[in-house]
């Protein structure tokens, strides 16, 4: 029959079955015309019909019924009777089955009709059960019984789990991320306890994860789990075809090439599902994937990071998904990788410290993952970095030979001084090595020069030797410094004092120059007030170790530029000149310490505004530094630009013009594109540029901006730097935006600084030029 | 991993190498999977949700329908395939036992042979098999009620709610296919 005509005659008894057999002769009649063999055909499908015909044959019934009801429902099986299936694993079905003699509901699982010639499977069958007999535990499914049924297939009962999978309980119960991490606390101490039964789970998954009605975890299907104690042989499950055939989305990357087993594998799989439950982000994109992409990823890709991922893939302008993001940023983030690390041996050693690790966050405690990641990440990064572990060894201290040296930094000396410097010099190799790395890193994961220097920071502490633990964490304390990064150096330097007093007890040398090196950072904070007490307790401390004052010169340095910089002048005069002549009598004094005591005197009659003082100190100091015979080129720079200060004060500009470019030629080529020193010259060479060259002391500004921004947020620098922007604007007539700049600028500075001090002056007087200026301009316009 | 699983990908590949005698002990083990897993589907769970099975099922259907995508979109989607999937197997292990009736060795069967003989309802499947050909030809929506209907055993309720299409259209067009296929089923045999 052609296709059109079978649609006609089909179409055709639709309309007549819809009608009584009496009016399906009318019907017929309208719908087939004159057409006899199509009505013909038609009237053969209605043949014999009844009001409700019964089909025979093959369409008597579906030939596949996913309604039919299993045969085994009803059976007796030992003193149960199964009631209902529950579940169809990979070799059995799970009933739910109940007890006629007494009021019990069990769940129980049969071998699967058809595999019970398996033999391997009814091993297998019989391993579970053996597995569970061993694993009494409130958050494993517990074993009750065991036997065989009368036709000799194998059947164990075990408590009735009636529960959600975790994954959709968390969903559906909108669980806080507290509540979540408590709910898979006790996840682990099942895995946990399997594990130390022996017991490698081996499936973990939020399907054998179920949660009670009350709240509880229990863990399911131990059915391809494997007993430790059988030996190491690898169980390698492939398909003909070499290909593993299992969902891998929570299989370890062991799992995935098919090697042995360790409990490690079951951490891992615990991290894939707290990851999950965390983010609701499955890591490898395990949905949108094939399994044999999935398989490669777990292989290869490093999981994005927690929060990273609910950034990145969430719905970004959601505030919940950044307020996630933030929550999980940090112990989380960290927890989650360690405990999904590709190697086994880098992942927590049991689900245990996994969970004890989560009990830390959870009491905002310090977690291990967060030093273990950075190793990690550090460890990768070295590995392929070799040049980098010997510079930051030397850095840490590492190397006895440098121990001795490194201590020697510790104390007030002039090689202490020249550590320094070196150490600053180093440090810009280091960080021109990790600017390098960084440029050629891949997108996904190595660590910046900063996260290197965290790293350090771990390695640091991990140090066995007092003493060098001290000397490194002071050293890197010093690094961070030199960067910028002032909290993680407070950070490091408060370690070494505390470390510095534990081993040397409180009243020590070395604990008073810590104390000294943490009143530095209060310094570079810009906090000086406090500075300044905290400089007064190391100079008590050291008079209470019985020095004199000659012997805490720099010290007392210290404190006068702490004062200098809140405009308590003659104090600071006092001191600084008292240790000028101190140094200038004692034959020992290096170049190195009188220039410095002419640089900070310099510094402080330019800033009390005694300019001609100022220029000849700073002349003097930098007459010394430069006859040094391993002349400091940073240490000329700095007294470059306080001589182009001066000169710029003074009035003559085109010669600071030519002392700060000497300044900042010389800082670009030792340091970096963003070190606030380089920034301090930018911002300055504009100042003497506002007339002559505007576009250039705009970029020069805007450059400087960034930096102390981001280097000194709120810091008095960058107000310098728009103070200077706002007089460029007020040239340019800009002065709305003028104003803004200059006031808050003024302000800004006077609170910092003291009003009467210098740069207090020049913003004062920025901002009474723009307003003389306005001032004119509208009188002009009037007129 | 469980062994079956590993068994059905076997038993799958040695099937589709044309051992027809991997059927047998495939069936079982793929049929119960098969059943669960449009019990869940029906029960409005995602098919994605259980893993396991999917996984299979996929495997399953994928070496059987030859398709690239993994994922069906959506559950419609899901129950085609799956009565796609019974149909092929079904009329697979029809034609093999019919074949081994006949006693000939290699399941080579034309629609011609299979009348002439006619003693079991499994030629019957056969038959069957070739009307849902033509029935798919002429027309696309009543072919999808029947194999929902007998390859899956889909209710009438719920095969309206898979097809977007009302009971009643259901019925209708049910009523009339079931017919044209008994008549066919009956002539056939008889003839």
């Amino acid at each position: 029959m052609p296709t059109e005509r079978l649609y006609r005659v089909l179409e055709i008894l639709d309309e007549v079955l819809e009608l009584p057999t009496a009016g399906r002769g009318e019907c017929l009649d309208r719908l087939c015309g004159d057409d006899a063999a199509l009505r013909a055909e038609v009237e053969a499908l209605l043949d014999g019909d009844g009001a409700e015909e019964q089909p025979q044959g093959a369409l008597a019934a579906p030939a596949f019924d996913i309604h039919s009801a299993d045969p085994e429902i009803g059976r007796k099986i030992g003193p149960y009777r199964l009631v209902e299936l529950l579940d169809r694993g990979g070799m059995g079905a799970v009933y739910l089955a109940e007890r006629d003699d007494i009021e019990q509901r069990v769940a129980l699982k049969l071998i699967r009709r058809g595999l019970d010639t398996d033999r391997d499977l009814v091993r297998r069958f019989h391993k579970e059960r053996q597995i569970l007999a061993r694993l009494e535990h409130p958050h494993i499914a517990r074993f009750l019984t065991g036997g065989t049924t009368e036709d000799n297939l194998p059947f164990f009962a075990m408590e009735l789990v009636q529960g959600q999978p975790i994954d959709s309980y968390c969903k559906e119960h909108e669980l806080s991320i507290e509540q979540k991490l408590r709910l898979f606390c006790k996840v682990c101490s099942a895995v946990h306890f399997a594990h130390r039964n022996l017991v490698i789970h081996r499936d973990l998954k939020p399907s054998n994860l179920l949660i009670t009605a009350d709240g509880e975890p229990k863990l399911l299907d131990f059915g391809i789990a494997k007993l430790l104690d059988e030996g190491l042989v690898p169980e390698v499950v492939q398909t003909a075809s070499g290909q593993a055939l299992m969902t891998p989305r929570y299989a370890s990357p062991e799992q995935i090439r098919l090697e042995p087993l360790t409990t490690a594998s079951d951490v891992y799989s615990l991290g894939v599902l707290l990851y999950e439950l965390l983010t609701g982000l499955d890591p490898y994109r395990s949905r949108e994937r094939r399994n044999d992409e999935v398989a490669r990823a777990i292989l290869e890709e490093e999981p994005e990071r927690p929060s990273t991922a609910v950034r990145r893939r969430g719905d970004r302008a959601s505030a919940q998904n950044r307020s996630l993001a933030q929550r999980l940023h940090g112990d989380l983030d960290s927890i989650v990788l360690q405990a999904m690390r590709k190697e086994p041996d880098l992942r927590y050693g049991s689900a245990e410290e996994l969970a004890r690790d989560l009990e830390m966050h959870l009491a905002g405690r310090p977690v291990r993952a967060r030093t273990g990641t950075l190793r990690y990440r550090t460890g990768k990064f070295l590995r392929r970095n070799w040049l980098v572990l010997i510079v930051l060894g030397t850095f840490l201290g590492l190397s006895g030979s440098l121990a001795t040296v490194s201590r020697r930094a510790a104390i007030e000396t002039e090689q202490a001084d020249r550590e320094r410097e070196s150490a600053d010099e180093a440090m810009g190799f280091l960080v021109d090595i990790f600017r390098a790395a960084d440029s050629t890193r891949s997108r996904t994961a190595d660590p910046s020069a900063r996260e290197v220097l965290q790293a350090g920071k771990v390695l640091a502490l991990d140090l066995e030797d007092a003493q060098l633990q001290i000397i490194a964490t002071s050293r890197l304390g010093e690094i961070f410094r030199n960067l910028g990064q002032f909290e993680d150096a407070e950070e490091m330097l408060e370690k070494s004092h505390e470390l510095a007093i534990e081993h040397y007890g409180e009243e020590h040398e070395e604990v008073v120059a810590r104390k000294n090196d943490l009143a530095v950072v209060t310094f570079d904070q810009q906090d000086y007030p406090l500075a300044e007490q905290k400089f007064r307790q190391v100079i008590a401390a050291k008079e209470r170790l019985g020095q004199e004052p000659p012997g805490f010169q720099t010290t007392r340095s210290n404190l006068a530029s702490a004062l200098t910089f809140q405009g308590k002048f003659p104090e600071a005069e006092r001191l600084l000149v008292e240790v000028l002549e101190e140094r200038r009598a004692e034959k020992e004094t290096t170049d190195q310490e009188l220039a410095t005591s002419h640089y900070n005197l310099a510094f402080l009659y330019y800033t009390s505004g005694e300019l001609e003082e100022a220029a000849g100190n700073c002349l003097k100091a930098l007459e010394i530094r430069r006859s040094q015979s391993k002349p400091s080129v940073a240490r000329i720079a700095s007294a470059l630009n306080l001589l182009a200060n001066i000169e710029a004060a003074e009035g003559r500009r085109e010669k600071a013009r030519e002392l700060y470019e000497e300044a900042l030629a010389i800082r670009l080529e030792r340091l970096t594109e963003d070190h606030p020193q380089v920034a301090t010259t930018r911002a300055n060479l504009a100042a003497v540029l506002l007339g002559e060259d505007p576009e250039r002391a705009e970029e020069l500004l805007a450059r400087a901006l960034e930096t102390f921004d981001a280097a000194y947020p709120g810091g008095w620098q960058a107000a310098v730097a728009r103070s200077i922007l706002g007089e460029l604007r007020t040239r340019q007539g800009r002065f709305d935006e003028a104003e803004g700049l200059l006031t808050a600028a003024e302000r800004r500075i006077r609170e910092v600084r003291g009003a009467g001090s210098l740069p207090s002056r020049l913003a004062r007087e920025r901002l009474e030029g723009f307003l003389r200026a306005r001032a004119s301009l509208a009188a002009g316009i009037e007129a | 991993m469980a062994t079956s699983q590993t068994e059905v990908t076997h038993l799958l590949q040695i099937w589709s190498q044309g051992d027809r005698d991997a059927l047998d002990r495939l069936l079982p083990l793929v049929l119960d999977e098969v059943k669960d897993l449009a019990r869940r589907a029906l029960a409005g769970e995602s098919p994605q949700h259980s893993l396991q099975p999917t996984a299979l099922v996929n495997e399953v259907y994928l070496r059987l329908v030859e398709r690239k995508s993994y994922w069906w979109h959506d559950r419609s989607q899901f129950f085609a395939a799956i009565a796609e999937l019974m149909r092929r197997m079904l009329v697979d292990r029809a034609r093999r036992r019919y074949a081994l009736k006949r006693g000939s060795g290699l399941p080579k069967l034309s629609l011609d042979e299979a009348l002439v003989v006619g003693v079991e309802p499994h030629p019957d499947l056969l038959i069957l098999d070739h009307c849902l050909d033509t029935l798919k030809e002429v027309d696309g929506r009543r072919y999808q009620i029947v194999m929902l209907w007998f390859f899956v055993g889909l209710t009438q309720q719920e095969i309206s709610k898979e097809l977007g299409i009302s009971v009643n259209t259901v019925a209708r067009q049910w009523q009339s296919a079931r017919r044209w296929l008994q008549h066919q089923l009956d002539t056939t045999a008889t003839d």
